[in-house]
C-alpha cells in the first residue's frame, strides 16, 4: 500500500514539476530501462549517470523504473525467448563473439538471455514509449493537471521537505 | 525558450552519488565479492560454500581468503574441502573483459572430509548443473543392483503362493501357442494353394492311357498327341517339385523358430524356478554376491563421487570452440541463460596457469605434510591448448608413516575427452565399513587405498582397491546374543580375519556403469555358509520348482507336443508328395522310353525326359 501510495505520489510530483512534457517523456523512457532490464549492467549504470546530465525528468525516470520493474519481472520469460532466438541465431554469433571478447562490453551481459532479450526490446520501445508519453502529458495538462494543481491536497504536498529535495533534481 | 540538453549543475550530484558508490564499495566490497564467491561457489558445487573473510588487493590484483569450507554434495554435515587461506594472483588486464586469468595460487591448510559445525545448505533447484548431476548419479546407484545377503533362518516349510500371472513360462507357452497355430495355418494355405491332388490325377491319369496303348494300335497323330500331353505333364510336375522345395524352405524356417520358441520356454521356465526361489528369500551363497552385498555400498560411494566430480569436469569445461551456455546468475529476476562464445587466440573465461597446494590426510598429519600442484585449469581448454594436471605427493615418518601419490589429468582440448585420475594412500586411516543388512561391521585401520579412474568420452573404467592387515570385525551389541546359525558361522569367519583385501571395478558408459566387487572374504564365508545350510537350501530350490512346475507343466507338455506334431506335419505332408510326384513322373518316363522305341513305325519327335 506505502509502495502505491509513494508511487502516486511520484506521479503526481512530475505531472506537476516545471519539466517540459518532452522531459518528462524522456525522462521516463529512460527510467523504463532500468525496471525492464537486470538492474546490474553497464549499460544501466551509463544510463543512470546519463539521467544525471541530460535535462530530462529526474524524477519521471525514478517513477518510470518503478512501474517498470514489475512488468520486467512479468515480461522475463518473454524476454528470455528473445534473447535466445538471438543469441542461438548463427548469423549473429560472430556479433556476440565480439562482445563478449572485447574489453568493458562483456560487462553489458549481453551474453545472457534475459538481459539482452529486455534491452532490446526496450530499444525497440524507446521512441514509441517517448512519444506516448509527451502527448499523454500534455492531454493531461490542457484537461485535468490545472484543477488538480489548485487542490488543498498538492498544496499541502508542495509544502512538504520531500519537495524540496526534489526540487533539486526538476528540470531546467 | 528551449531548455537545454545538459544539467550541467547535476554533475556534481553526479559526482557525489559516484563518491558514495566508491565508499560503500570501500566498506562493502570485499563482503559483496565474497558473498558472490559463496553464492556462485554454492551454485557451482550444489552445496554450501563458506568463506570466513575475503580480501581484495586492488593494487597487487590479487585476492586474498581465508576459511574456505565446501560442502560435501553427499553428505552435509562434512566439508569435502576446507582450506586455511587461499591467494589468487590475477592478470589485471584480462578483468576488464570479465576473464579471470591466475598467474598464481597459493593454498594452504587443505584438510578433506572434515566435520562441518553446522550442516551445510545443498542446492535444491531443477535447473542447477549440479542438483542435476547428483540426481543422475544417485539414480545410478539406485540402479545398480547390489544383492543383500539375507542370513534370516532358511523356511524350507513356508508355503509358496505363486501369482500364474508373474510367470513367464506361461506368457512364452501362450506365444509359441499362438506361433504354432499360425504357422500350421500358413502352411496349409500354402501346400493347398499347390493343388497337387489335381495333378496327381491328371498325370496319373494320363500314364495308365499311355500304358494301354500299342506302338502299331495307334495312328501317328494321337501318339505324337499323347507323347506331347506326357511331356506337359513332366514339366507341371517339376513346376510342382520346385515350389514344394521353396514351401518346404519356409517351412523349415518356421519350425525352426517353433523349436526356438521351445527353447525360449525352457528358459522362462529356469527364471520362474528363480522368481520363486526368491520367494523364499534363500541367500545367494556364490563368492560374486557375497563380495558385492558385503563392499557393494562403500565401493558405489567411492565411485558415485568419482562420478559425479567427471560428469561436472564434462558439463563445466566443454571441448572445442562451440559457442555453450550455463544457467544464468542466481537473482530476483529470472536467471535465463548465459552464452559462451569462445574466440580464438584470445584468453578463456578462466584460467589457472599455476597453484601450488598443501595439505593434511587425517587428523594427526601436519597441514603442509603434503603438496600438489595443479596447471592450466580452464574453462575454454581448447583456448589454452594443454590438458589440466594435478600432481600431489607427499609423506610422513614415524609410527604412523603415510605417503600419497595423487595424479589427474582433464584433456579437453579435443573430443573425445579424456579424464584420468589414480589417487594412493599408503598408511591411512581407512574409514569403518557397516556391512549392510547385517550385525557385523570393520574396522579397517591403518591400510592402503587406491582408486584409478578413467573417462574417455562417455566410457569409464575405474578400480578401487583397499588392503589392510589390522582389520578389527565387530558385531552390532544388541545382536550379540542373538545371532541364528548363519549369522554365527558368518561371524566366526569374519571374527578370525585380520587380512582385508576388497577390489571394486566399475566399466561402462558413465550413465549406467556396471559394478562388481570382489574381497578375500567371500570364498571364506561362501564356503562356510554353504556347508552350513547347503541341504536346506536344496531342499528349498526343490519347493520352489515343484511350486513353478505345478502350475506349468499341464501347459508346457502339450505346446512340446504341438510344436513337435506341426513340425512332423510339415515333413510328412511336404515328404509324401514329393514321393507320388516322383513315382507318377517315373510312369511317364518309361511310357515315353515305351513308345519312342517305335520310332521307325510313328516317325516320332525325339523327346528328352
Amino acid at each position: 500500500m506505502l509502495a502505491i501510495l509513494k508511487l502516486l505520489q511520484s506521479l503526481v510530483k512530475t505531472l506537476h514539476s516545471e519539466g517540459t512534457p518532452g522531459q518528462i517523456a524522456w525522462g521516463m523512457a529512460l527510467g523504463a530501462a532500468l525496471g525492464l532490464t537486470p538492474l546490474m549492467s553497464l549499460q544501466n549504470f551509463v544510463i543512470f549517470c546519463l539521467l544525471f546530465v541530460l535535462n530530462v525528468s529526474f524524477g519521471a525516470a525514478l517513477l518510470a523504473w518503478g512501474l517498470a520493474t514489475p512488468v520486467g519481472f512479468l515480461l522475463d520469460p518473454v524476454f528470455d525467448g528473445i534473447g535466445r532466438a538471438l543469441l542461438d541465431n548463427p548469423g549473429l554469433r560472430p556479433l556476440w563473439t565480439t562482445l563478449t571478447n572485447v574489453p568493458i562490453l562483456p560487462f553489458t551481459n549481453f551474453n545472457n538471455s534475459v538481459t539482452l532479450g529486455s534491452f532490446v526490446v526496450w530499444v525497440v520501445l524507446f521512441f514509441p514509449l517517448f512519444f506516448v508519453l509527451r502527448f499523454l502529458v500534455i492531454k493531461y495538462r490542457a484537461t485535468l493537471g490545472e484543477r488538480f494543481q489548485n487542490s488543498r491536497f498538492y498544496k499541502a504536498f508542495s509544502a512538504t521537505q520531500a519537495y524540496n529535495v526534489y526540487r533539486w533534481f526538476k528540470p531546467e | 525558450m528551449r531548455p537545454s540538453i545538459f544539467r550541467w549543475k547535476a554533475i556534481s550530484a553526479l559526482a557525489a552519488t559516484m563518491l558514495v558508490i566508491g565508499a560503500l564499495w570501500a566498506l562493502f566490497g570485499d563482503w559483496i565479492v565474497r558473498r558472490g564467491i559463496e553464492s556462485i561457489g554454492s551454485e557451482v558445487f550444489g552445496a554450501e560454500v563458506d568463506l570466513a573473510s575475503l580480501r581484495i588487493r586492488e593494487t597487487r590484483a590479487a585476492i586474498e581468503m581465508r576459511g574456505l569450507q565446501i560442502t560435501s554434495p553427499f553428505d552435509s554435515t562434512k566439508n569435502i574441502i576446507a582450506a586455511d587461506t587461499i591467494v589468487f594472483s590475477l592478470d589485471p588486464l584480462p578483468l576488464l573483459e570479465k576473464k579471470f586469468i591466475v598467474n598464481r595460487l597459493t593454498l594452504t591448510g587443505l584438510t578433506f572430509n572434515t566435520t562441518r559445525a553446522r550442516p551445510g545448505r545443498m542446492s535444491g533447484s531443477a535447473n542447477n548443473i549440479a542438483s542435476r548431476l547428483r540426481a543422475e548419479t544417485g539414480a545410478w546407484v539406485d540402479k545398480v543392483k547390489v544383492p543383500l545377503l539375507s542370513l534370516t533362518p532358511i523356511d524350507t516349510i513356508k508355503s509358496i503362493i505363486v501369482d500364474p500371472s508373474s510367470l513367464a513360462t506361461l506368457k512364452a507357452v501362450d506365444q509359441l501357442t499362438k506361433r504354432g497355430d499360425s504357422v500350421k495355418d500358413a502352411f496349409q494355405k500354402g501346400f493347398d494353394d499347390l493343388h497337387l491332388q489335381a495333378l496327381l490325377d491328371t498325370t496319373q491319369a494320363l500314364a495308365k492311357r499311355l500304358q494301354t496303348m500299342k506302338p502299331g494300335a495307334a495312328g501317328i497323330a494321337e501318339a505324337a498327341q499323347s507323347l506331347q500331353a506326357a511331356k506337359k505333364s513332366i514339366d507341371q510336375i517339376d513346376q510342382a517339385k520346385r515350389q514344394i522345395a521353396s514351401l518346404e524352405q519356409s517351412a523349415h524356417a518356421a519350425a525352426a523358430l517353433l523349436t526356438d520358441g521351445v527353447k525360449r520356454v525352457d528358459s522362462a521356465r529356469r527364471s520362474d524356478y528363480e522368481f520363486a526361489k526368491g520367494l523364499l528369500k534363500l541367500p545367494k551363497l556364490e563368492a560374486p554376491n557375497i563380495g558385492a552385498a558385503l563392499f557393494g555400498p562403500v565401493s558405489i560411494a567411492r565411485f558415485q563421487q568419482a562420478i559425479y566430480w567427471g560428469r561436472m569436469a564434462q558439463e563445466y569445461i566443454p571441448p572445442g570452440l562451440q559457442p555453450w551456455q550455463r544457467p544464468g546468475p542466481t537473482r530476483a529476476r529470472m536467471a535465463g541463460l548465459t552464452y559462451i562464445f569462445p574466440r580464438e587466440h584470445t584468453d578463456p573465461k578462466l584460467l589457472l596457469k599455476q597453484g601450488q597446494l598443501s595439505f593434511a590426510l587425517g587428523g594427526d598429519t601436519e597441514t603442509s605434510a603434503f603438496t600438489a600442484t595443479v596447471t592450466g585449469l580452464t574453462s575454454e581448454p581448447e583456448l589454452y591448448g594443454q590438458p589440466a594436471t594435478l600432481k600431489a605427493t607427499g609423506a610422513t615418518t614415524g609410527k604412523h608413516a603415510i605417503s600419497a601419490e595423487v595424479g589427474a589429468m582433464l584433456d579437453h582440448t579435443r573430443l573425445p575427452t579424456h579424464d584420468s585420475a589414480r589417487v594412493r594412500l599408503r598408511g591411512i586411516e581407512i574409514p569403518g565399513i557397516d556391512l549392510p543388512g547385517l550385525p557385523f561391521g570393520v574396522e579397517p585401520g591403518r591400510g592402503t587405498s587406491e582408486l584409478t579412474i578413467e573417462l574417455e568420452g562417455s566410457q569409464l573404467t575405474g578400480r578401487w582397491t583397499m588392503r589392510t592387515n589390522e582389520a578389527r570385525w565387530s558385531v552390532v551389541p544388541a545382536k550379540a546374543q542373538s545371532l541364528n546359525t548363519l549369522e554365527g558361522a558368518m561371524w566366526r569367519v569374519l571374527s578370525g580375519l585380520t587380512d582385508l583385501d576388497v577390489t571394486a571395478e566399475l566399466s561402462g558408459d558413465i550413465r549406467s556403469p556396471q559394478l562388481s566387487v570382489s574381497s578375500n572374504v567371500d570364498q571364506e564365508v561362501a564356503a562356510r555358509l554353504r556347508a552350513i545350510v547347503g541341504e536346506e537350501i536344496a531342499k528349498a530350490e526343490t519347493k520352489a520348482r515343484a511350486a513353478v512346475d505345478k502350475l506349468v507343466a499341464d501347459k508346457v507338455a502339450p505346446i512340446a507336443k504341438q510344436v513337435a506334431g506341426v513340425t512332423s506335419l510339415l515333413d510328412t505332408r511336404l515328404g509324401g508328395s514329393k514321393t507320388q510326384l516322383d513315382q507318377v513322373q517315373k510312369q511317364l518316363n518309361d511310357q515315353i522310353k515305351r513308345l519312342s522305341g517305335s520310332a521307325g513305325l510313328f516317325q516320332l519327335p525325339k523327346i528328352t525326359p
